[in-house]
């Protein structure tokens, strides 16, 4: 029994370890924004899209088949003369000013840099996008969330296993266990 | 060496648990959340006696408004959420880990509306799972629970680097872990390569 639910605690870790940085990696960043540089790269360009278009989400879909923007549609916006709107990845945000009389889009491509790539793949939620690879994505964290449940409950058996450190673990454990959830309790009960 | 770092992995996993579990059930509701459009949440409506000195600034108002609603987990009072509607009247845009709460003020009935919009469960463990020391509160729970999960962030970094070592050191022909981390490793950089 020890030495299988060893073996899954390793696994498991082994499987979410690139999971686990870039979620380390990424908190850091967002808990200390200082210490980094998240400015990304911005290059616009006019795009050609078919005059007449009053409808965001045609001109979206236009762009994604003929100019080969990927990701999702969010923030449409729709002007007097203009509709704007995002067309959004993690990693990519791509700003959209399209003008039916002319049939053009100016689209302003925000690239994220390494880091900004990391946030941006932290934050991504959900199983009901429109772009597949946003789901996918979503289906991870669902899973490396369930690694995370399973390291826990393997790595408190292997801890007990161990005779050892059973004294000093449980004090440990304790602590480890009141102090977080009493305040836990205790902020939402207010 | 290797025992030591046996040690502080297993200690580290004891202190901070619970706060393992918040990031795995933060993590596992996101995944499961609703689309925007569908999310709802508890709206609580009421009113309650509230009067301000005549004299007082917009700030002292928040300030006495937030001490009569108990919403220490709001302190300290910033600015922004101190806002004004088209007629310039006063009204809070308060928010704490409980979810939000709009308060406007009737000064000839001497009343305050309120309009609380309770965060579930889950979102609440979100909110939580976010919060590290960057967060200056004003309340002591929520400053605690600050630190703690600021402690808790850097010691699942410590976490994955001693159990790394702890594998490489005792067991790194185990061709399970081997085969793991490769496959964890390539699904990663595939989902990279196709999203950039």
């Amino acid at each position: 029994m020890f030495t299988k639910l060893r073996a899954i605690h390793l696994c498991t870790a082994m499987f979410s370890l690139v999971f686990l940085v870039m979620y380390g990696v990424s908190a850091v960043q967002m808990g200390h924004t200082k210490w980094f540089t998240m400015k990304p790269a911005v290059t616009t360009r006019d795009l050609p899209v078919t005059p007449g278009l009053t409808n965001a989400r045609d001109a979206a879909r236009e762009l994604m088949v003929r100019h080969h923007l990927r990701g999702e549609l969010q923030s449409v916006d729709v002007r007097a003369a203009e509709l704007r709107f995002r067309i959004v990845r993690p990693g990519t945000v791509y700003e959209a000013a399209y003008t039916p009389a002319s049939g053009m889009a100016r689209v302003k491509t925000n690239t994220a840099g390494f880091m900004g790539m990391l946030n941006r793949i932290h934050h991504v939620n959900g199983l009901w996008h429109e772009w597949m690879l946003l789901n996918v994505w979503g289906a991870l964290v669902g899973l490396i969330s369930m690694g995370l449940f399973l390291l826990g409950a393997t790595g408190l058996y292997l801890w007990f296993k161990n005779r050892r450190e059973r004294l000093i673990g449980v004090v440990l454990l304790a602590i480890g266990t009141m102090a977080p959830l009493g305040l836990l309790i205790s902020m939402r009960l207010s | 060496m290797n025992a030591l770092i046996k040690k502080l992995h297993t200690y580290a996993g004891l202190l901070t648990w619970v706060n393992l579990a918040v990031y795995g059930i933060a993590g596992f509701g996101s995944a499961l959340q609703s689309a925007p459009d569908r999310r709802g949440a508890m709206v609580v409506q009421r009113q309650l006696p509230f009067a301000a000195p005549p004299n007082a600034t917009d700030r002292q108002v928040a300030e006495r408004a937030v001490a009569a609603l108990g919403m220490t987990l709001a302190t300290p009072v910033h600015d922004f959420v101190i806002k004004h509607d088209s007629g310039g009247n006063l009204w809070l845009d308060l928010w704490d880990v409980n979810g939000p709460r709009k308060v406007t003020f009737d000064e000839t009935a001497g009343i305050m509306h309120v309009e609380e919009r309770r965060n579930r469960l889950w979102n609440y463990v979100d909110n939580l799972h976010a919060t590290t020391a960057a967060l200056k509160s004003d309340d002591w729970r929520m400053q605690g629970w600050a630190w703690y999960n600021e402690f808790a962030m850097w010691c699942l970094g410590g976490m994955i680097l001693s159990g790394l070592y702890l594998w490489l050191s005792a067991r790194p022909a185990h061709r399970w872990a081997q085969a793991s981390l490769a496959a964890g490793t390539a699904v990663f950089a595939l989902m990279w390569c196709i999203t950039r």
